[in-house]
């Protein structure tokens, strides 16, 4: 017995240390964190450029209706304007700041903010007045001017103000035809109509536009149009906007979650709820999402695996090596020797990744914080503890080991009886197509861990890895070690099936035909 | 089992291989000696890798039965057995020692020992600057030789080899001949399949002649050459042979007939015989060479026809 298991280890340790000791294989190995890493930052960039270099889009309005474009032009000059005072309200002023902004500060720490906007507005307004010179007037009438005059300082101060985005093009009574041909020569990314009648009816309102698909400019202009026309409807209801919001209010709950309760100093009875309860956090959301990445890393890793596998007996086949170790070994001792070689490549592969990624995580934290701030929520939301799970860790191993055993002997099978490359790739099409079901399913099991889908498929032992890995923490023991038994004895049924399929095939010089070949070959002898 | 006083190292009885409808290997009964050298000849696809095969224990049998070094089961003595295939790969990113020694340990040696007699095999083949090369950059005979150190390093008592010989230069021709004859002084025996009948012949204590499956001729190869083959340059066609006493059988082609004649028919009363039936030009009397009795067994067409029996 133990030496069967010592060639057994031989086959594995000469295949691992083949497979390790190239450099491809450490340059693989460590890339696909690097390229990982740099895809992260550079979308971290991108977002951050995306935030600062926003490229404006024109559009216009067509407005048929009593002046309803024009009070919509206002509204979003409303909200520009609150937008900016609050960012002034909450800014310090800065010695280089101009001398109008440094009141405006001042005047946002004493007024109350929706008489203040009221003021700017009178002003601001469309159609708008001839304006005083900056010098001269009320505070309204000079921070107005240098509101037209300072659009870019606007936007620097206050990123999100609409026209960092939208800005409307005010060429009065353009036809439907120039506009047409300005939205072809791109000038626009598109034009409103408002018809007449536009508060009591939507029909003939039309938003249009080259791009169908992109939608944010209507969202974004509908959002304004509703709330003038709300504004109408409360009036003429005689209803204030305020009372009419507060009816409208809709009900939330805050996403919360348990936490161990404490007790007092006696221990006889548990404190109030809230301290039962916290806060859900985005990062803690995400590392909900931890074991479908999990069940993506081990899809991955067993697809890779059992392929090179596949192609790894294609190869000692097609060279009769596997001849020379068929006549010192049992055809099992070399599948499970080869199954293990591959199997510890891929586990030092992700030994190294775990080490790439914990060594920035604990060494360089800070370094890493200072750069992104996000780093520093992360790390203190404790979803590293959620991705880190012992739970997931463990089970990765199990599922790991039963899943990459399965398909690694299913596709040794079909390797052995095929005599290129491109055979076995065919033929090992079907199971390729059968395997990628959860990866689709990823998603819905991960949203619905409990379910009758994921149950069932947890049972289905192509699937059984994968969908296990992902509900883990939610399965009941029961199930849980119903379909360890289960799995183990459908790994061993594969193994058997492909033992018999592998003695017989390595030595075929042309593969059987499909599914009756494979058959003959499970029922023949070698 | 190995200790024993059998004769005899292999000893197929009735052994039977099909796959699917193909019978590869068509009931062999053979014993091959204890400290031979025994070859396996035959045409492409007869059977030869198949019996082999199945005399290392990657194959099993039909029916039949085989016992190697008086083992019923081949796994019991798979570490005594030394196989090298036809065709013959390489672990080629592997270092030309490490491959040698991962076949001796392979076959139970301790990994210090099968250091020591990686290298000494090394020197013998006069391949010790490629130690730590890597057997991709080996030349395809360099390559072969490193394959049959990595059969020899655990001193095998039976050494199996597919075609030793094909891809060899003279002089490697030579090395492996030395070897195999080295290993015989051993006691050890060895099996061996060749095309080259003058190889089979001068090297080959007994041979089998394997056709379809079959073994059509077995013996030592003094016993099976024996027996004359008769040329005759006649003028006469094939038919003033017929009826002559001791001849077994006639080819002619053009002038020449080449005459396959019982061992104990008398030379002369044949010539006479012949004399009286035809005007002879010339006459010739030798032993069959193998070549001429693998013609003759097989035939010259089916000698060079392919068949996927060997599968």
């Amino acid at each position: 017995m133990l030496d069967r298991l010592y060639s057994v280890w031989l086959i594995a340790q000469r295949d691992w240390l083949e497979a390790t000791s190239t450099k491809m294989f450490w340059l693989g190995a460590l890339l696909m964190p690097v390229i990982t890493l740099i895809l992260a930052i550079f979308g971290m960039f991108a977002a951050t450029l995306i935030g600062t270099s926003v490229t404006v889009g024109s559009y216009y309005v067509v407005d048929q209706s009593d002046g309803l474009g024009l009070e919509i032009r206002n509204e979003i000059l409303r909200t520009d304007v609150a937008n900016f005072l609050n960012v002034l309200s909450d800014r310090e002023p800065l010695p280089q700041d101009e001398e109008v902004l440094a009141e405006v500060h001042e005047a946002t720490q004493t007024d109350a903010m929706p008489d203040l906007v009221n003021s700017f507005m009178e002003f601001l307004e469309h159609p708008r007045a001839e304006l005083p010179s900056l010098t001269n007037g009320t505070l309204a009438e000079r921070f107005s001017v240098w509101w037209q005059n300072n659009s870019s300082r606007i936007v620097e101060l206050a990123p999100t103000v609409s026209f960092a985005t939208y800005q409307e093009v005010l060429t009065p009574h353009l036809t439907e035809t120039e506009l047409i041909l300005m939205l072809k020569a791109e000038k626009i990314l598109g034009y409103f109509i408002i018809p007449e009648g536009f508060v009591n009816s939507n029909e003939n309102a039309k938003f249009v536009t080259e791009n169908i698909l992109k939608q944010d400019l209507a969202n974004w202009y509908e959002r304004f149009a509703t709330r003038v026309i709300q504004n109408k409807k409360f009036a003429e209801s005689d209803i204030s906007r305020e009372t009419a919001l507060w009816l409208l209010q809709r009900a939330s709950f805050q996403t919360s979650k348990a936490v161990e309760p404490s007790r007092d100093t006696n221990g006889s009875s548990p404190s109030d709820v809230g301290d039962s309860t916290k806060e859900v956090t985005v990062w803690e959301t995400v590392g909900e999402f931890a074991p479908a990445v999990y069940q993506y890393i081990l899809w991955f890793l067993v697809f890779i695996g059992a392929t090179i596998l596949m192609t790894n007996t294609v190869e000692e086949k097609s060279t009769k090596l596997v001849e020379v170790l068929l006549s010192d070994l049992d055809s099992v001792q070399l599948m499970d020797g080869k199954l293990l070689g591959s199997a510890l490549t891929l586990l030092t592969v992700v030994g190294l990744w775990i080490f790439l990624i914990s060594i920035p995580l604990i060494l360089g934290s800070n370094v890493a914080v200072s750069f992104f701030p996000q780093v520093g929520d992360f790390l203190q939301s404790g979803a590293l503890s959620s991705i880190f799970n012992p739970l997931f860790v463990i089970n990765f191993v199990i599922f790991f080991v039963l899943g990459f055993a399965f398909y690694g002997y299913s596709l040794s099978a079909l390797g052995s009886v095929c005599s290129n490359i491109r055979e076995a790739q065919m033929m090992a099409t079907p199971i390729n197509l059968v395997a990628i079901v959860p990866l689709i399913l990823m998603v819905p099991i991960a949203l619905d861990k409990s379910g009758t889908l994921p149950t069932i498929m947890s049972y289905i032992p192509p699937f059984t890895p994968f969908v296990m890995m992902n509900i883990v923490a939610e399965v009941a023991w029961t199930h849980y070690i119903l379909i360890l038994v289960w799995m183990t004895a459908c790994t061993l049924g594969v193994r058997w099936l492909a033992k018999k399929i592998y003695t017989r095939g390595i030595l075929l010089e042309n593969k059987p035909a499909g599914i009756k070949g494979l058959v003959r070959l499970v029922g023949g002898s070698n | 089992m190995t200790d024993s006083n059998s004769t005899h190292s292999v000893a197929f009885e009735q052994t039977r291989k099909k796959f699917g409808s193909l019978v590869a290997l068509d009931r062999l009964s053979l014993q091959i000696p204890r400290g031979s050298v025994y070859g396996f000849i035959g045409p492409n696809g007869a059977g030869k890798t198949t019996a082999m095969r199945i005399l290392v224990g990657i194959s099993k049998p039909t029916s039949g039965t085989i016992t190697v070094l008086d083992a019923d089961d081949v796994k019991d003595v798979r570490h005594l057995i030394g196989y090298l295939p036809e065709e013959k790969g390489l672990y080629k990113r592997m270092r030309v020692i490490d491959y040698i020694v991962y076949f001796g340990r392979l076959n139970g040696m301790r990994k210090r020992d099968a250091v020591t007699k990686a290298k000494a095999l090394l020197s013998e083949f006069q391949l010790t600057d490629w130690e730590k090369e890597k057997c991709q950059a080996l030349s395809k005979g360099m390559g072969q030789k490193v394959q049959l150190m990595a059969t020899l390093i655990h001193d095998p008592i039976l050494m199996v080899l597919d075609e030793p010989f094909s891809g060899l230069d003279p002089v490697n021709v030579e090395v492996v001949r030395s070897i195999i004859l080295n290993k015989v002084k051993e006691n050890s025996t060895v099996i061996l399949s060749t095309h080259i009948m003058e190889q089979a012949e001068s090297l080959c204590d007994a041979v089998v002649l394997i056709n379809k499956g079959k073994a059509v001729l077995e013996g030592p190869i003094d016993e099976i050459r024996k027996g004359d083959v008769v040329s005759v340059d006649h003028e006469g066609d094939v038919s003033v042979f017929d009826g002559l006493q001791g001849v077994v059988s006639v080819k002619q082609i053009g002038r020449e007939a080449t005459l396959q004649v019982d061992p104990e028919c008398d030379l002369q009363t044949l010539l006479k015989s012949i004399f009286e039936r035809t005007r002879v030009t010339q006459f010739n009397a030798n032993s069959a060479s193998l070549h001429e009795i693998f013609i003759r067994e097989v035939g010259g067409s089916e000698a060079t026809s392919e068949t996927t029996a060997d599968a």
